[in-house]
């Protein structure tokens, strides 16, 4: 293994609460602690208002914590991001509809003064590894949902950032298109070797794509299980695997935080 | 419930806002009114009072209502008119005359040809252009003799003749105003279109004044006066006449007909009573100028009383001008002097602004006749021959 | 490509022929006399009898509805690229605009008149100006301002600085906001540049044309002056869609894909 930092994302005790002082405060997570080794495929799942976006958000620098730290490659987040280490892909693809397909996934290389040749190159090269070549002249609204989230995740990493976050980007797709979207997500992973936190609402796909699982409890944002999964290399029939479903059933009875409170 | 109860409220605003707009737009377009009723009453009142004689009693009701729509605003050049109401001519011969104020986008034989007014006071060209467009009226009485239309610029120009205004900027008024001065510059070899630059000018003299154009369309009784209302900057005083040159029409022979009294041609030929309403209505008017000829202190009150814009020494300089359009009057006020018909005739062929000559009936002198013999019957001087101009000292503004 | 633009303009055609169609045999069954609106064909032969008239008048007008258009698109555009970037900006320039879209052009007409002199092309152009720039700043501002968050946010996590914001999202986000003002004020710019020209001026052009010949009751020739008029409304009209064809292919490509 190549020299890497020992720890991709480092959060101690972040504490994050929204309009302190007025009648809407909310604290939105309260002392997390989470430690995400380099490499790593991860993935946040709770219900809503356990503050996983939020949390997503402390890592990626756009929000910061009312108390706490976080770290990114052995660097505070603020200076990941102004140093571009993590890629992100959001729910709506968010690709620019008055660029080419070629053009939205040249948009952060632009942003880092890359040349045109250079550009063209490596956006070719993404187009060939989320397999869309024909597509690079074509205009955002010419593809499906789904063909739209693999070219933001090219975009996400077209300048090669050790780092990728995800924040439900297979949401807003159908069932059949989703789980399609997951073999090919992985299949970058295993080629790129990136660090990959992965927010998402489905028990499936979090079991389906990480090695583990973080669950989180609403109100406030806690941390309430680190479940470990280990189910190999994933094929298409893993999804139909005893060991699946009995992975997922206990991350769903990790989810019934009602349980807790009885003990 | 606090959000519904308000959005409840702001929705009565909203229709409360719209209603008083609404108001007020159709009250403010009554306004005209105010001229006609104030005069009507003063006639009625001022019948026993003033002239006095043949007065009589005359009662309200059995007055048969005329309208009749003047070519601009209220001042002394419809002075004649304002007096016919005041002094009760108009009442006497059995009338009870409206008087229209005119406008910039008001035209007057658009108003006669619809029926809203029963006479017009127009210029002979403003007259005849819509009738050549089929509307039929039709001129009963030429009370102006004289155009009064004049280009006005500044001494030190060295505008004196039509030939001077070669290359200079030359303002008038458009509709229909500017023919004579077309014509004038044609008559003596301009070309209008390309030897000067016409500009479209404000019904002002502001644009003369400051320098913006050379030369400036002016009426004597108006605008000119407007001039010597002004302080010259450069010497703290009024502009004197010195101080201008001036272009008469008259003289140069373009000059075209002005202010006449209009009627429905049609009812003319078809309606008996509006004929001889017409006739007691010319007669009326003509003695209302003739008082405003002999009692020119009274005439020009009776004009201030019907609401000019401008002031007291103003409205007296433009009666003074108008009397002198008028008077004397070897045929009688009213008649048409047929070498100045055709002269204005052959301006506005030859200026193109009518297609041909004007088909017969476009003015008539029976109606004017008949007015001008009972006038005679009373004893009414109508064709001035004694009237000579007064001196008329302007103030600043015109107060 | 032509069968399919047809197509697109048949109701419209069919509507505006009959309409005239309809018109036209109505009014030789009355037969009005000295109407205010005459028959199309009494305004056809009346434009084209007056056409050198016309021309020259459609000309001059043009002349000032056209470059005042472009002033004040600058203006709008650049007004609105300050308001959206600098808050004090938008709490100063922002109410200005309010108050000066405000005034009444029958006010400002003669002052501007007075201003920079009656012959001169700028005091009508100003009228145009006023009228043109204000649909341009709020459009713009509105499009330069109403952009996705998930846009804004990715922005963020690239680090990029406003000035990039501004010119990789912003403005490309504004564009489908301007052209749509454009529209609007290039319809404006000729009702500004006719109706300051009732104010005095030259007398060769579209505004004294119509208000005059209405004054001395040739309506015919009126309504000839300002048919030319619409014309010239349209063809601006016309030649704002293209620019906004040929400035946003994405759009256009859009709307035929039916996506």
């Amino acid at each position: 293994m190549t020299d890497k930092a020992a720890c991709a994302v480092e959060v101690s005790g972040a504490t994050k609460v929204f309009n302190t002082g007025k009648p809407n405060e909310v604290k939105a997570l309260d002392h997390i602690d989470l430690s995400i080794s380099d490499g790593a495929f991860v993935s946040l799942i709770g219900p809503s208002g356990c503050g996983k976006s939020t949390l997503l958000r402390l890592i990626a620098a756009l929000t910061h914590p009312t108390e706490g730290t976080v770290c990114v490659n052995d660097k505070s987040a603020d200076q990941a991001r102004l140093d571009r280490d993590y890629g992100m892909a959001f729910q709506t693809s968010a690709l620019f509809k008055w660029r080419t397909i070629t053009e939205n996934i040249e948009l952060p290389l632009q942003l880092m003064g890359w040349s045109r040749a250079n550009r063209k190159e490596r956006a070719a090269e993404m187009l060939e590894l989320i397999k869309l070549p024909e597509f690079g002249d074509h205009y955002p609204y010419e593809l499906s949902g789904g063909m739209r989230q693999r070219v933001a995740i090219a975009r996400a990493l077209s300048f090669r950032p050790s780092l990728l976050l995800m924040d439900e980007p297979f949401g807003a797709l159908d069932e059949m298109t989703r789980e399609h979207m997951q073999m090919e997500l992985l299949d970058i992973w295993h080629k790129t070797e990136k660090t990959v936190v992965f927010v998402t609402h489905s028990i499936p796909e979090a079991v389906f794509l990480s090695q583990r699982v973080i669950v989180m409890s609403p109100r406030p944002g806690r941390i309430a299980s680190d479940i470990a999964v280990e189910l190999g290399d994933r094929v298409f029939e893993t999804r139909e695997s005893p060991d699946f479903f009995t992975k997922v059933t206990e991350v769903r009875e990790a989810l019934r935080f009602d349980h807790e409170v009885d003990g | 419930m606090n959000t519904k109860v308000k959005r409840g409220w702001t929705r009565w605003l909203i229709v409360l806002a719209v209603f008083a707009m609404v108001a007020a737009a159709c009250s403010s377009s009554d306004d005209s009114g105010s001229t006609e009723t104030t005069a009507a009453a003063a006639a009625t009142e001022t019948t026993a009072a003033s002239s006095g004689g043949d007065a009589g009693d005359v009662a309200t009701q059995d007055l048969i209502p005329v309208k009749l729509q003047l070519q601009w605003f209220t001042q002394a050049q419809f002075a004649g008119y304002f007096a016919a109401l005041d002094q009760g001519y108009y009442a006497l011969a059995g009338l009870d005359v409206e008087i229209l104020e005119g406008g910039v986008d008001i035209v007057p034989a658009t108003v006669l040809d619809s029926g809203a007014a029963d006479f017009a006071i127009s210029w002979v060209p403003r007259g005849l252009v819509p009738r050549e467009e089929g509307l039929n009226i039709t001129n009963i009485a030429q009370v102006f003799q004289r155009s009064a239309t004049l280009q006005v610029s500044f001494a030190d120009s060295g505008i004196t003749k039509a030939e001077d205004l070669a290359g200079k900027t030359v303002g008038n008024w458009g509709f229909g105003n500017e023919f004579e001065l077309l014509a004038g510059m044609r008559s003596v070899g301009l070309d209008p279109d390309a030897d000067v630059t016409l500009v479209q000018q404000q019904f002002d003299m502001l644009a003369l004044i400051s320098g913006d154009i050379d030369a400036a369309q002016a009426m004597t009784y108006n605008e000119y006066a407007q001039v010597l209302e002004t302080v010259n900057p450069d010497t703290g005083e009024l502009f004197q006449p010195e101080d201008l040159a001036v272009i008469d029409w008259n003289d140069v022979g373009t000059a075209m007909l002005q202010d006449a009294i209009w009627a429905d041609a049609d009812k003319l030929d078809s309606d008996e009573e509006y004929k001889s309403i017409a006739v007691k209505f010319v007669e009326a008017s003509l003695r209302g100028w003739a008082f405003c000829r002999d009692e020119f202190d009274a005439c020009v009150d009776i004009v201030l009383a019907a609401g000019p814009t401008l002031g007291e020494s103003h409205q007296a300089w433009q009666l003074n001008e108008i009397n002198n359009l008028i008077w004397p009057s070897p045929q009688g006020v009213g008649s048409m002097d047929s070498d100045l018909w055709n002269q204005t005739v052959e301006v506005a062929v030859s200026e193109g602004i009518l297609a041909e000559e004007p088909t017969d009936g476009a003015y008539r002198t029976d109606i004017v006749i008949l007015a001008q013999a009972n006038l005679a019957v009373r004893g009414i001087d109508f064709q001035g021959m004694d009237w000579t101009p007064k001196t008329i000292e302007l103030l600043e503004g015109g107060e | 490509m032509i069968r399919k633009a047809i197509r697109a303009a048949g109701p419209a055609l069919v509507i505006g022929v009959g309409g005239i169609a309809l018109w036209e045999i109505s009014f030789a069954i009355i037969q009005p006399d000295g109407f205010v609106l005459p028959a199309p064909s009494e305004i056809l032969a009346a434009f084209t009898e007056n056409i050198d008239e016309i021309w020259v008048a459609t000309k001059n007008t043009g002349y000032i509805a056209i470059t005042g258009l472009i002033a004040g698109v600058i203006l709008g555009v650049l007004w609105a690229l300050l308001v959206s970037r600098y808050r004090t900006a938008n709490e100063t320039l922002t109410p200005l605009a309010i108050a000066l879209n405000a005034i009444p052009i029958i006010a400002l007409a003669p002052i501007f008149n007075a201003w920079f002199g009656l012959l001169s092309p700028v005091s009508n152009q100003s009228i145009v100006i006023i009228l043109v720039f204000f649909p341009v700043f709020i459009n713009t501002t509105k499009g330069l301002t109403a952009v996705k968050p998930a846009e804004l946010e990715l922005m963020r996590s690239y680090a990029a600085p406003p000035r990039e914001v501004a010119r990789k999202v912003r403005i490309p986000n504004a564009m489908p906001y301007f052209f749509t003002a454009l529209k609007i004020a290039s319809s404006l710019a000729v009702i500004g540049a006719i109706v300051a020209e009732y104010f005095g001026g030259r007398q060769d052009a579209l505004g004294p044309l119509i208000v005059q010949n209405a004054g001395l009751t040739r309506y015919a020739d009126a309504w000839a002056a300002v048919l030319a008029g619409s014309l010239l409304g349209i063809v601006l009209y016309l030649l704002s869609g293209i620019f906004e064809r040929a400035s946003m292919p994405w759009e256009h490509a859009a709307e035929t894909a039916g996506s």
